[in-house]
């Protein structure tokens, strides 16, 4: 009987040690850490041991660890991976006793992580993923180390900053370097560390330079320290308003996008269409089916259906305006007042119906290559779906000014514009240019909803949010002149801008929309005919 | 000095175009009637809109009896002065009846005599004489509306004068009249001089009209291209070369019919 | 010649029947019993808004001036009797005074210095007539001297009235936010659920409208409606006959402004809220269409066109709630477009024809008709 238990020993030690070395060297080391960390008493003090470790099966183990991956079946340590697969510490998949892929029991509860080494853990993780593979991870990890304030990091840090070639994931890592030298033990370790953050003008390194300032003796230390606070705080407000001036600028595209159309039909035309908006919520609409329809029988090209939507807005906005001058404008030309009642009521039909068939809220996703944008200056953003919208306006600015002012078709609107009745007399069918005209107009205003779905939601609500800023941009402006228009634009969107943040708080934007209004409403005191006023007899008679 | 109007270098620009240019024109106080004749775009009615206030003038002085400067004052003030004017189209309340109308141009303009007068419309006899001056007695109560170009013409006319205004000014009252209600008009302008003491000044292209008027001792202003060509009475002008070479050409003046 | 009769005696008929149906009449039946309180209340909110109408009738119907933001004023009467309304029957506050229930709830506990002064009645009812007047000379000044054009004008009111309508929205406003004003347990010390109250404040509704009627007709019959009218169709010939047409512009506009806050004052204690949806831009337009459905230009069709298209609402918005917008879009319309004249005129025309049957033609009562009042 001895004989028995001494060769099933040797056959277990050495399918033991077969199996560790089928498993290769440090594999028992894994497999007994493993075990160590499973066990609540002596987790800590394994978790100590990893610290400085580059093993990537560590990495994985304590990963599983922290997600609760890690579990204890049959005796052994395994890891459940995301396909529902069991390996082992050294990666293998486990296999039962038939040969198949074994299974958790139900209800088996993972390796637990104690919460008061949850940190600790995350810190190892962090440091192998400063030295890890994927540049955004290296970065982020970076970041948090650098805020851990966990000087045993340092030596970490400084490894992966010598290996680190890439741009963006270098001055983070030297960053968190210097936030963590900022409490180190020797003077002139944290006279360098304050001087490298203020260089670098470190937004994210505040907390730490002021907690800092708190309890510095070295007087050295602290003048460096308030003088590096000063230089983040004065970059911070000249990043902060080339950040207002670019909202400034992107709104006034926005404006001048909107405003074209009605430059066109209440500015040359001198009809108040108060249907503009629902022309604007038409097109955003033209958006969302396209998208729709791209979604559901073209997924491969998803992202081109905006190449489709823009023109198609154009066309259904123009024929929807088409309509609206032939069945009901052209009754009503020479009687402004009346137009306005009229088009409002036209304006709320558009706007039920879409609320009827659409419901209330949906939106349009930017085609992939409009998603994120230019990063201008550290931790300003200009998002690329407003950079487009910028180059829209002002490709349908040129546009709609050739078409105006240096073409026949141009020509022609604009004679009739002026003097209709000599216009008629030479040949012009006025019946023609007006409807073309007015179709002009509420097609650009399709257009302009179309971009507009880009970057806020599309619903039933957005002709009556911009219709009133449209008016008053036309009216600022003066009637009759693009240029007004476009001057008009950029004032009324730079002045919302830089007011907004000078309010401050939650109901900021709805202030200073507020506040931009009574300031146009003065200016028309000073000047009722706008920016660009036409002077001369003919103005008088009909301005 | 006793002028009634004073221009002095009046210029009118309209965006780099010169409508007046160094404009120089004196009515006396005693003149009764001045006619203003000269070619499309001479500036005639440029130079009453100035002085009704209607435009402002880019140099020069416009003085009214000497004193009162039209330029820096607003239309309804100026008429309140007394310089009244008639407009080339007539210009008349088509909704109202021609009483209304006559209503609306009688009695005190200032906002809270007019608030007062709300049962108590006054100056109505001054409204029928007037009315029967103009031969309009008896369409008092149609609407202006309906009534045939000529009698508009009247009408505006009547308006304005019931108010006695110093200083009348009429843009071409007789455009688009027929021969008879040339004639009237031309009657009616007489009655204005015989019986008030408005003086009328009058822009007028139909040169047998303005011959009849001004043959009353009349004098006549020329204006060409924003200036003053020349003035004096009508045979003067009729006989200057620069009003033939610019206006009236060669041939005999005839009656436009 | 003579002169034409001013109609003076006939509209005093009219009124004092209107107002013998409206103010004697109807309560009195309710009373006994043959209208119920809940039809009289409908009504009494009808009334309230005819005065709103009245005021619009006066600075669009008869002087041409489009204003979109009677709405503001309607809202600044309406606001200021409920903030009366809400300090007689809230709580107390911090410093004992009382402070309304949605201010708690929004962390406000000291009543703010700008309501303090409602807790009077006379300055609630005083500033719900004189605040709309006061701001509609403001605007009257800045913009009527400046001679903005009628286009200008109302877009200009229509940005306002979107900027009153933005702000009220805002909770830090302390007007009770996008909720407005609401839970009126008193007015001036009588209880809003008794029915003896509201029958006592339609009869007030139904005396104020018959007087308003009767400053209106007053207005519109004298020279100054004449002036007013004018300025409707002539402004620049007028003003060279020596009118200073901004001054009764201002005039008119501060009387409808008046005439909307009083609208205001009156119908919140009977409808029981007050909302910034009911200030705005829609709002202001729909007071439009009232009196142009009604027929413009006539006093009476404001008052027909306020009841009728509210009637039509509260009747539609019942069954239809989800068409309501689409039938009013057509109804702005269909006035505009079909039969300018409203209802009025088409009863006129319909008079007018009946007329000509009987006798021959008379062209001056058949071109009158649709126009005014000062010679039919």
């Amino acid at each position: 009987m001895r004989a028995l238990a001494v060769v099933l020993a040797a056959a277990w030690v050495l399918t033991g040690l077969g199996g560790v070395a089928a498993a290769g060297p440090g594999a028992p080391d894994l497999e007994s850490v493993a075990r160590r960390l499973a066990a609540p008493a002596t987790q800590k003090g394994a978790l100590g041991e990893l610290a400085g470790s580059s093993d990537p099966a560590v990495e994985r183990l304590l990963r599983a660890l922290k997600d609760g991956a890690l579990y204890s079946w049959k005796g052994r340590l395994v890891i459940l991976g995301d396909d529902g697969g069991l390996t082992d510490v050294a990666g293998r998949p486990v296999l039962d006793a038939q040969g198949q892929p074994a299974q958790l029991e139900s209800g088996q509860e993972a390796v637990a992580l104690d919460e008061a080494h949850f940190g600790l853990a995350q810190r190892i993780l962090e440091r192998f993923e400063v030295l890890g593979k994927d540049p955004a991870k290296r970065q982020s990890a970076a970041f948090k180390l650098g805020t851990s304030g966990d000087p045993s990091a340092i030596p970490v840090l400084v490894r992966a900053i010598e290996g680190e070639t890439n741009r963006d994931v270098r001055p983070a890592l030297e960053d968190a370097l210097a936030k963590l030298r900022l409490r180190a033990p020797d003077a002139a370790d944290r006279l360098g560390a304050v001087k490298q953050l203020g260089r670098r003008a470190s937004e994210a390194a505040v907390p730490q330079l002021q907690a800092l300032l708190a309890d510095e003796t070295d007087p050295a230390v602290r003048a460096a320290t308030r003088a590096a606070l000063q230089d983040i705080d004065r970059f911070v407000a000249q990043r902060n308003i080339v950040g207002y001036l670019f909202n400034g600028i992107s709104l006034a595209a926005v404006l001048l996008i909107m405003s074209l159309g009605l430059a066109v039909t209440f500015g040359l035309m001198g009809i108040i269409n108060m249907a503009h908006g629902e022309m604007l919520m038409l097109g955003s609409y033209t958006a969302y089916v396209v998208q729709e329809i791209f979604a559901a029988r073209f997924p491969a090209y998803a992202d081109s259906y905006f190449f489709v939507a823009l023109p198609l807005a154009f066309l259904v906005a123009g024929v929807v305006g088409l309509a609206l001058e032939w069945g009901v404008i052209r009754f009503l030309y020479g009687r402004p007042l009346e137009t306005l009642i009229v088009t409002w009521g036209v304006g709320m039909i558009l706007q039920q119906g879409a609320r009827l068939y659409f419901g209330d809220q949906t939106s349009v996703n930017s085609p992939t290559w409009f998603r994120g944008g230019v990063e201008v200056l550290t931790g300003l953003i200009f998002p690329w779906s407003r950079i487009f919208i910028v180059g829209l306006a002002l490709v349908a600015l040129g546009a709609l000014w050739l078409l105006l002012y240096r073409s026949y078709a141009g020509l022609k609107v604009r004679a009739v514009m002026q003097n209709r009745a000599m216009a008629a007399c030479l040949g012009v069918s006025t019946r023609r240019v007006d409807a073309v005209t007015f179709a002009l107009g509420t097609a650009l205003a399709g257009v302009a909803g179309c971009a507009l779905a880009l970057i806020g939601t599309v619903d039933p609500e957005v002709g009556k949010t911009y219709i009133v800023d449209s008016f008053m941009v036309v009216v600022l402006g003066g009637v009759g002149k693009l240029v007004g228009t476009v001057v008009a634009a950029v004032c009324i969107g730079l002045s919302n801008k830089l007011i907004e943040p000078a309010i401050g708080g939650t109901a900021a934007a709805v202030y200073a929309k507020v506040a931009v209004l009574v300031i146009v409403i003065w200016f028309l005191q000073w000047r009722p005919t706008g920016l660009f006023a036409q002077r001369g007899r003919a103005a008088t008679e009909t301005a | 000095m006793d002028t009634l109007l004073y221009v002095e270098n009046l210029t009118v620009s309209f965006e780099g175009f010169l409508a007046l240019r160094n404009l120089n024109l004196i009515v006396e106080r005693t003149e009764r009637v001045r006619l203003l004749i000269g070619p499309n775009g001479a500036g005639k009615t440029t130079l009453f809109d100035v002085l009704t206030g209607h435009v402002a003038p880019s140099a020069g002085r416009v003085l009214f009896r000497d004193t009162v400067n039209l330029a820096a004052m607003s239309p309804h003030a100026i008429a309140n002065v007394g310089v009244i004017r008639k407009f080339q189209t007539p210009s008349v309340f088509p909704g109202h009846t021609v009483f209304e109308n006559m209503l609306l141009a009688a009695g005190r303009k200032r906002f809270v005599s007019t608030l007062a007068a709300w049962r108590a419309f006054t100056s109505h006899e001054a409204i029928v004489a007037t009315l029967a001056q103009m031969g309009l007695a008896g369409r008092a109560g149609d609407l202006a509306g309906t009534l045939s170009h000529g009698e508009k013409q009247w009408l505006e006319i009547a308006m304005l004068l019931v108010d006695d205004p110093t200083l009348l000014l009429l843009d071409e009252p007789a455009a688009g009249m027929t021969r008879p209600e040339k004639e009237r008009t031309i009657a009616l302008i007489e009655g204005i001089v015989a019986r008030s003491s408005s003086c009328v000044m009058l822009i007028e292209h139909d040169m047998e009209f303005v011959r009849r008027v001004a043959r009353q001792g009349h004098r006549v202003t020329v204006l060409h291209e924003g200036t003053v060509l020349s003035e004096g009475s009508l045979d003067r002008v009729q006989a200057d070369e620069r009003v033939i070479e610019a206006y009236l050409g060669r041939g005999k003046v005839r009656g436009a019919a | 010649m003579t002169a034409p009769v001013r109609p003076w005696d006939r509209e005093l008929v009219r009124v004092g029947l209107f107002g013998a149906v409206f103010a004697v009449g109807l309560p009195t039946a309710n009373g006994l019993g043959f209208v119920s309180d809940y039809y009289l209340n409908l009504f009494g909110k009808y009334l309230a808004l005819a005065i709103l109408a009245l005021g619009m009738d006066l600075i669009w119907g008869y002087t041409g001036i489009l204003s979109l933001g009677q709405a503001i004023f309607f809202g600044i009467g309406a606001y200021s009797i409920g903030m009366h309304m809400m300090l007689e029957s809230s709580g107390k506050g911090v410093y004992g005074e009382p402070v309304p229930d949605f201010m708690i709830w929004n962390q406000v506990y000291a009543l703010p210095l700008f309501w303090k002064p409602y807790t009077s009645a006379v300055f609630a009812i005083g500033s719900s007539l004189l605040l709309p007047a006061l701001l509609a000379t403001v605007i009257g000044v800045l913009t009527f001297r400046r001679r903005l054009r009628g286009t200008y004008f109302a877009i200009l009111t229509q940005a306002i009235a979107f900027a009153v309508w933005l702000m009220l929205n805002r909770n830090e406003m302390k007007l009770g936010g996008t909720n407005g004003l609401t839970d009126f347990k008193s007015v001036l010390g009588f209880s809003l659920s008794s029915p003896g109250t509201l029958r006592a404040l339609y009869v007030v509704t139904a005396a104020v409208l018959v007087g308003a009627l009767l400053l209106a007709q007053a207005i519109v019959l004298s020279k100054t409606g004449l002036v007013l009218e004018a300025i409707r169709d002539n402004e620049r010939r007028l003003e060279f006959l020596g009118y200073d047409t901004a001054g009764f512009k201002i005039f008119v506009f501060a009387v409808s402004a008046a005439l909307a806050g009083l609208a205001g004052l009156l119908y919140a204690p009977q409808v029981g809220i007050i909302t910034p949806s009911q200030v705005g831009v829609l709002p202001s337009l729909e007071i439009v269409i009232w009196v142009a459905f009604g027929g413009r230009g006539t006093l009476w069709g404001a008052l027909v066109g306020a009841i009728s298209v509210n009637w039509l609402r509260s009747v539609l918005t019942g069954t239809y709630p989800r068409l309501w917008p689409i039938i009013l879009g057509g109804l702005f319309m269909a006035v505009i477009l079909l039969f300018p004249a409203g209802l009025i005129g088409l009863a006129v025309r319909a008079k007018a024809l009946v007329a000509r049957r009987g006798r021959a033609v008379a062209p001056a009562a058949v071109a009158a008709s649709g126009v005014n009042q000062h010679t039919a």
